[in-house]
């Protein structure tokens, strides 16, 4: 065969904004061979999704494709074909995978049946013969107990299941190409890699090819055969994959792949000293947290163990990461430390006393000292609010000024602190980036010269190139300040680059805990062990270890009734 | 959300325009494609000018009564004709222009005060204060609106404060209601977490933080309940319970008109048509205003 499967050419792709036009694509050309797998790799705003959508045609309505675009599929241009034509290629001849499992299944519908709907219109199949191939398609991705699980709703499913039913239904037909659009993005890291491993077995035995758009290097690594790079709606480089880690001959390459945090990099020698001044004793423990718990009722009697028995030590200057996936009750540990949920029992010790016993007034003191910043830079910033006001805010409360003149200059002083420019305090949330926005939100929570900050994923809703500038900024003020940090993370991978200490949380308690260092070299309990070996790695030559790809109800690990022990010096696990 | 997108992402230096302004002109551009409330704006102000200088300019008073002249048809002289007391019915839709805008204006400007002071601590604070609160906004809505309205003034009197008063009061469920719901939302935002975060009292949160972000629904159920404010007033009037003679109040002038409705219709008919103009006009501003406010129908 020598025509690609598809093939295209000088795409280029604009929005009409009330009377003018932004394009957001522009000259992109790639293509695909039958049964290859090319990645497209790019950062928020890069129009990746854009172009994949263009070949679906599943733009919104004010998107208009300009006039020399080519998109050639199995021999057909695309472009031109009706809206009727396309309904006959989308899902038959192209599946596409969409990046929220919760949101992309109709929660009213069997699941059964929404595998089925689609072999039931395009093939023109009996509901009996759709179900038989539905079924089929089930077990191949890798659903167990296809016959009762065939019957249940959605809901009845968990986030990895879901995808598996997402990437079922696009299956259905045997459709020659499939778009994923970051399949895994919204997934833990250890389903993953479960996810990932599924769709390169699917191609071995389907021949199908894959588009794959992601944000994350490491997913295209050892996925792909080629991957194309964008930015800005532009390609900046195209290559094999091994061209591409190898050699990446642009900047923006060679930029995304330093961003990408090494697993093996060692601490810095500054580290290796807090770390043996908190191991000796001389170093001041700034926070103590003993076994503290926080219980959500569910009703009828039941309740929700978010955090259970969660005790540790955070001394001055350190950094102590605090790592689990989805639901293991990482971010309610973070919370209930600073009483933003009141704590179902145990206590946290703060310079002498119990921060869960304080009065109004001792709170307001203490909010002084201790801070908070939050995941989503775009929803926890008023976007009624100037600038100077989200910053001032923490001022106001606090009496922390003389005069309105004093406000402002503390003001731009914290904005130039967080590397903007003071000129911003007079503009609103919504004409930054995100990146910008969690500056601002890191100045806000330094505003009142905090001694103590809680990070809650601050990373997670950035691109790369943008959690690593953070990463160093967060650093350079630890040092500049004196901070304590308590960073909360699902992706040990940046962990690591941050934090002196790393807790490892698992379905509400901590797992095991020690230096950062001795946690990637010597993980001892299997949960840890799976989450590391479940870090995609940026390097087309690895592979992905057994234990990972065990299925979803085998990986958990049952922690009931086990106690948190010192194994090894400065090395507690619970077992 | 559209405006999340941003392409330079990470880099310090963004983009130099004045936010006041573009937000502003964002609204005022959706605003102005909007047919239906520019149409509607445009109708309310021209009423608001006629309520407040029409009355210098009529060419006869309100109560001025002609008895040689008695339910004249429209002509030149009276261009709305004349009433059974011989009073100029195009004077008195006039004078009584700044009376149900007034009507309209105040009882919702306090039904909503009350409403939605009660919705957002409703909201707020959630458990047995919420529980209290939405039980007694229940009660208040199990009623028909203008039956309510009607209980209300035949216990303290027919007289246009207490229609302000009584349609005030049965507003209050639909604001407290509204701003509930959203205080609902609002309060599980992370910016209010992050604030209270700062150490900020519930006061400072709900001010700050709460009410300015639950404004928009709130001011297009206002412009849409003005509407509702006038039609009860004048159903009150109609009755009887409201303004009392001579005021030309509308209502009390369809009442007026009732039993010459077959020999002169006009003086029924006018003040109809003027109560229509102005609920229709601050209903198109309300749906039109709705559109405009609404983030997700943005560009």
């Amino acid at each position: 065969m020598t025509e690609k499967l598809l093939q295209v050419d000088n795409l280029k792709i604009s929005f009409s904004t009330g009377d003018s036009l932004t394009e957001v694509v522009s000259d992109v050309s790639f293509e695909i061979g039958h049964g290859k797998t090319l990645g497209i790799v790019g950062e928020s705003g890069s129009g990746k999704s854009v172009s994949a959508r263009s070949i679906m045609q599943l733009l919104e309505n004010n998107a208009v494709v300009d006039q020399n675009s080519r998109i050639r599929f199995n021999g057909e241009e695309i472009l031109e074909k009706s809206d009727r034509e396309m309904r006959k290629i989308r899902g038959k001849d192209i599946g596409m995978i969409f990046q929220d499992p919760m949101s992309s299944l109709n929660p009213t519908m069997k699941i059964g049946k929404q595998i089925s709907e689609t072999i039931q219109i395009h093939e023109k199949a009996s509901k009996k013969e759709a179900a038989v191939r539905a079924k089929e398609i089930m077990k191949l991705v890798g659903i167990p107990d296809v016959e009762d699980r065939f019957n249940q709703y959605p809901f009845e499913f968990s986030g990895g299941m879901r995808q598996r039913i997402i990437i079922a239904i696009a299956l259905a037909c045997s459709p020659k190409l499939l778009i994923a659009d970051e399949p895994t993005t919204a997934l833990d890291v250890t389903i993953q890699a479960q996810i990932l491993e599924l769709l390169k077995d699917i191609q071995k035995k389907t021949g199908t090819s894959i588009l794959l758009i992601t944000h994350d290097f490491g997913v295209v690594a050892n996925m792909c055969e080629e991957i194309v790079v964008m930015n800005k709606g532009r390609v900046v480089e195209k290559g094999t994959t091994k061209e591409i880690f190898s050699s990446p001959k642009e900047d923006y390459t060679k930029r995304l792949l330093a961003a990408i945090p090494d697993l093996h990099a060692e601490k810095t020698q500054e580290s290796k000293e807090k770390l043996a001044d908190i191991y000796s004793g001389t170093r001041e423990k700034l926070l103590e947290v003993n076994q503290l718990a926080k219980h959500f009722p569910l009703g009828r009697g039941t309740t929700l163990k978010a955090v259970d028995d969660v005790s540790f030590d955070i001394y001055r200057g350190e950094t102590l990461g605090l790592v689990g996936e989805s639901g293991s009750g990482k971010s309610t540990t973070g919370r209930t430390l600073l009483r933003l949920h009141d704590a179902t029992s145990g206590e946290t010790v703060f310079e002498g006393s119990d921060i869960n016993t304080y009065k109004k007034r001792q709170m307001k003191e203490m909010r002084k000292k201790v801070q908070f910043v939050f995941q989503d830079p775009y929803s926890s910033l008023n976007p009624r609010q100037k600038v100077k006001d989200i910053i001032g805010e923490p001022l106001d409360i606090h009496k922390l000024f003389a005069n309105k003149k004093e406000r402002k200059k503390r003001v731009e002083e914290l904005l130039e602190l967080v590397g903007l420019e003071a000129s911003f305090s007079e503009r609103f949330p919504h004409e930054f980036s995100g990146g910008q926005r969690q500056r601002i939100g890191i100045a806000r929570a330094l505003a009142v010269e905090p001694e103590f900050i809680v990070l809650d994923e601050p990373l997670s809703a950035l691109d790369a190139s943008v959690q690593a500038t953070i990463v160093d900024l967060l650093e350079e003020l630890q040092r500049k300040l004196n901070l304590t940090y308590l960073f909360i993370a699902h992706d040990l991978a940046t962990v690591k680059k941050l934090s002196d200490r790393v807790a490892v949380m698992y379905k509400g308690s901590i797992v095991e805990l020690t230096d950062s260092e001795e946690l990637f070299r010597n993980p001892l309990h299997s949960y840890t062990k799976k989450l590391l070996s479940a870090i995609p790695v940026p390097d087309p030559h690895y592979e992905v270890t057994e234990e990972v790809l065990s299925p979803e109800e085998d990986l958990a690990v049952s922690i009931e009734g086990q106690s948190f022990t010192e194994v090894r010096p400065n090395h507690w696990v619970m077992q | 959300m559209q405006e999340e997108v941003n392409l330079n992402t990470g880099d310090p230096s963004g983009q130099q325009f004045n936010s006041n302004v573009v937000r502003f002109k964002d609204f005022m551009k959706k605003f102005y494609r909007n047919k239906s409330a520019l149409i509607g704006g445009i109708l309310i102000l021209a009423l608001i000018i006629i309520a407040l200088i029409g009355p210098y300019l009529t060419p006869y008073g309100p109560n001025t009564q002609n008895y040689g002249n008695l339910l004249a048809p429209p002509s030149t002289e009276h261009f709305f004709g004349t009433d059974h007391h011989g009073r100029d019915i195009f004077s008195r839709i006039i004078h009584g222009m700044s009376i149900t805008l007034r009507v309209g204006f105040t009882s919702v400007l306090i039904g909503m005060t009350i409403g939605v002071t009660l919705g957002v601590i409703s909201g707020y604070y959630g458990k047995w204060v919420d529980t209290i609160i939405m039980r007694c906004m229940d009660v208040l809505l199990a009623f028909p609106g203008i039956l309510l309205a009607l209980a209300i003034v035949a216990v303290l009197g027919g007289s246009l404060n207490n229609v302000i008063i009584s349609v005030a009061i049965f507003s209050v469920p639909v604001f407290a209601r509204i701003s509930r719901g959203s205080t609902l939302e609002v309060r599980e935002l992370e910016y209010v977490e992050a604030v209270r975060s700062l150490g900020a009292s519930d006061f400072r949160i709900i001010i700050r933080h709460v009410l300015p972000n639950i404004m928009s629904p709130i001011i297009v159920q206002a412009t849409l309940n003005i509407a509702t404010s006038v039609l009860t007033a004048s159903g009150l009037s109609f009755l009887g319970m409201g303004a009392q003679p001579p005021t030309p109040e509308w209502g009390a002038m369809l009442n007026d008109g009732r039993n010459y409705m077959w020999n002169a219709p006009h003086i029924t008919m006018i003040p109809g048509l003027a109560i229509v103009a102005v609920v229709l006009a601050f209903n198109v501003f309300g749906d039109g205003l709705r559109d405009a406010l609404d983030p997700k129908s943005r560009n």
